[in-house]
């Protein structure tokens, strides 16, 4: 679905030069406007709730700006279809209060200068961000990232083989039954979920005595307090939400159109890698996306499973908040993070549907 | 009792409790559930009992930092519930119901899980806490940030059974904001079936830490940058309040050093004490005592180190936040819990020493037990954490360089 919406987001053919050369001035003096309300917010001497409010206001005023200066420039207008807008205004309200006005305080909170024990003096100070560039932060960032690219490339290998078989062999009156059992284990609290592997990987569980006994290992399993804990409870807790969107995509594969490429002379694994695949790359992208991301800002499973021994970048950001106070290094951090995910994140999607163009599915 | 303290106090994390309750209601825990928003629900459903008193009580106590005049001293006690944030399982709920059959309103309590989220909400204002129990230089944070009121003696006439000691702290000499609740160290313990050696200092315990032997056992750590870096500070000598960046320093190295050995940092640790699942960890001797009475039980032996030499020791005391609707409820509580006998089931319950004169109806083994009752000599050479923005940035830092070791 993603991907539908980035292929089609394509600039119209036929946009006249002068129009764009004008549309583009007005978006960088917008832009300016933006950056500089944004820099001087704090040097106005307002206290954080007016500044946020002003942020706030902001943001929909460009939008507006923007939509206008679009409209100006643009002679085909949009075909509307009716669709009752009020109908998103719960979610966009809910969005807007949970989503857009933290994101607000984090915006200002990011750019102060912290005075300890969490107090902050409002003003541009880039230094937080400076701070959160540090070879440290970067490192545990980077050690996040591997360990969600690991667990994410994990959940595809094994999701996928399952989320097939579902789809494509499972007797079709049982295909119900398996997705329930893949889903039940959702309505467990995922703590209770994550507790529960600490049962299961310790020592003293039958699991270690099988794996002893099968010869698998020749001492008591020691993975609890481990990093390879911690990559067993991500891929675990997070695998239903690949297979899920994985096989809503699978489901409605044709089969037919592998067979006819078999029958043309192709060879099971060409007929997989150059249909099959493609065909089912949206779902393959929503999924991993859908784990990716989560994983990235996981703090749960580290403090469980991995015994508190190693951070991911959460633990940080969270410690920063909580322990040392320090709401502008945390909050310069988390933008950070946000950042860094979205260029991966986007990048990824560029690769992705590049390559999925190519082949126009 | 111990005579004067040479410095601020520290801490207490009881987390260590029962399952269940803890659980709901630490925060740390409530965050681990996702439950962030259960927290914050449980605490509205507190602040939503009380009647707002007046036009001036409510906003953010952090920004306010309006002059409160004083309690009066011949205050009637509020209509309302008591809202107390303590440490969780840190006073006997039988006191709870003895507060309300003496002067009415019942005691609604929420936990919380360290001095930092303590302050953090009090900071934030919304939760109109009338009594919290910071540790020492908490107490000290707070009053320099207005977050707590002078308390009114007339109204705690009990005061006087306060130990003398404690009177004159460091943190809060004459008692203007806070009166002692508890005090207790942190150090190191051991099963003696797995560990034989008998360290008598933290050094000590920091160099059998670092024997490959150790790798084989299971070593548990407080969480937290004050905490660890408290004790690694004290193994080399330094103060614990160091902010020397060569001190800082070698703690740091001293804990990475060892951390190939330590297989858990969780302050949680009571219930697997309890199990016999740490053979060798860092924990606060009220806590500790709680598994060494749980093993005995199943002949097992459990050693808590009173350290010669430096450690960590803490006070935790009452204060009432400025943001109190039910100012005179609470110094009533103060007084209840400095009155002999409650303040003997308020120690028989947490099991720390409570800074009572003639304090009555302590369980014997309790009173005698030499885990909790650390001699004045030893005391004296411990020491309590100041807290200033530096160091805690400091040891945050060291803290993340440590885990990332």
């Amino acid at each position: 679905m993603a991907v539908a919406g980035a292929t089609t987001a394509a600039p119209p053919a036929t946009a006249r030069p002068r129009g764009r050369v004008a549309g583009a001035i007005a978006g960088l003096l917008v832009l300016a406007a933006a950056i500089g309300i944004y820099t001087q917010i704090g040097t106005l001497g307002l206290g954080l709730a007016p500044s946020v409010v002003l942020l706030l206001v902001a943001v929909p005023a460009f939008v507006v700006t923007g939509a206008a200066i679009r409209r100006a420039t643009r002679t085909e207008t949009v075909d509307h279809t009716g669709y009752p807008f009020q109908l998103a205004y719960p979610s966009l309200a809910f969005y807007c209060a949970f989503f857009i006005i933290p994101l607000a305080f984090l915006a200002l909170f990011a750019v102060a200068t912290p005075l300890g024990f969490g107090g902050v003096q409002y003003g541009f100070d880039l230094g937080n961000f400076e701070a959160g560039l540090d070879p440290l932060y970067v490192e545990v960032f980077l050690r996040t990232l591997r360990t969600a690219a690991i667990g994410t490339l994990l959940i595809v290998l094994g999701g996928y083989p399952l989320a097939y078989w579902i789809a494509r062999y499972a007797p079709e009156q049982r295909r119900g039954l398996l997705l329930a059992l893949i889903i039940v284990p959702f309505w467990t609290s995922f703590l209770i979920r994550t507790y529960s592997f600490l049962i299961v990987l310790s020592p003293e569980f039958f699991l270690s005595d099988w794996l002893q006994s099968l010869q698998l290992t020749d001492a008591p399993l020691a993975l609890l307090n481990t990093t390879a804990a911690i990559q067993i409870g991500l891929v675990y807790n997070y695998l239903p939400l690949f297979v899920l969107p994985l096989y809503a995509t699978l489901e409605r594969m044709d089969w037919r159109l592998v067979e006819a490429a078999t029958d043309l002379g192709a060879s099971q694994w060409a007929a997989f890698r150059q249909i099959t695949l493609r065909l089912t790359a949206p779902g393959l992208v929503t999924g991993t996306l859908l784990v990716l991301i989560p994983m990235m800002g996981e703090y749960v499973i580290p403090l469980v499973l991995g015994g508190g021994r190693v951070d991911l970048i959460g633990n940080v950001i969270q410690r920063l908040f909580l322990e040392a106070q320090d709401y502008a290094l945390g909050s310069a951090l988390a933008l950070l993070v946000m950042g860094a995910l979205s260029f991966f994140v986007a990048l990824y999607l560029y690769l992705s549907t590049r390559t999925e163009q190519e082949y126009g599915a | 009792m111990p005579p004067d303290r040479p410095d601020e106090f520290r801490i207490l994390v009881p987390e260590s409790d029962r399952g269940r309750v803890e659980r709901v209601v630490t925060r740390r825990q409530a965050l681990l559930a996702g439950g962030g928003v259960a927290a914050a629900a449980y605490l509205a459903g507190c602040g939503g009992s009380t009647s707002s008193s007046g036009g001036g009580g409510g906003g953010g106590a952090g920004e306010e930092s309006a002059e409160r005049p004083p309690t009066p001293a011949d205050g009637q006690v509020e209509d309302g519930d008591l809202l107390m944030a303590n440490w969780v399982d840190y006073s006997d709920p039988a006191n709870y119901k003895a507060y309300k059959a003496q002067h009415g309103p019942k005691v609604s309590v929420s936990g919380y899980g360290s001095n930092e989220e303590l302050l953090a909400k009090l900071r934030a204002g919304g939760s109109k806490f009338d009594v919290v129990a910071p540790s020492g230089y908490a107490v000290k944070t707070m009053a320099d940030l207005d977050l707590i009121i002078p308390l009114t003696h007339e109204l705690i006439p009990n005061l006087g059974n306060l130990s003398p000691a404690f009177t004159k702290t460091d943190f809060d000499p004459g008692n203007v904001y806070s009166v002692a609740k508890n005090y207790g160290v942190t150090s190191f313990y051991w099963l003696t079936d797995t560990v034989s050696e008998q360290p008598a200092t933290i050094k000590e315990c920091f160099d059998l830490l670092k024997t490959p032997r150790f790798k084989d056992l299971r070593v548990n750590f407080l969480e937290g940058g004050t905490q660890v870096m408290a004790m690694a500070l004290a193994a080399l000598g330094f103060s614990i309040n160091s902010e020397d960046e060569g001190e800082i320093e070698a703690a740091k190295q001293l804990l990475i050093d060892v951390k190939p050995n330590v297989d858990a940092i969780n302050s949680t640790f009571i219930p697997r004490a309890q199990r016999g699942e740490i053979d060798f960890g860092m924990g606060w001797n009220g806590d500790v005592r709680r598994a060494i009475v749980a093993l005995a039980e199943k002949d097992r032996e459990m050693v808590y180190l009173i350290p010669e030499g430096k450690t960590e020791y803490w006070v935790d005391s009452w204060a009432i936040p400025t943001a109190s609707a039910h100012p005179v409820a609470a110094h009533k509580w103060i007084d209840f819990v400095l009155d002999p006998v409650n303040a003997g089931k308020e120690m028989n319950y947490h099991q720390y020493p409570v800074p009572v004169q003639g304090i009555k109806g302590v369980e014997e083994e309790l009173a005698d037990d030499p885990v909790i009752n650390v001699p004045d000599a030893r005391i004296q050479g411990y020491e309590s954490q100041i807290e200033t923005a530096k160091g805690l940035q400091q040891r945050n830092r060291a803290y993340t360089e440590f885990k990332a070791a």
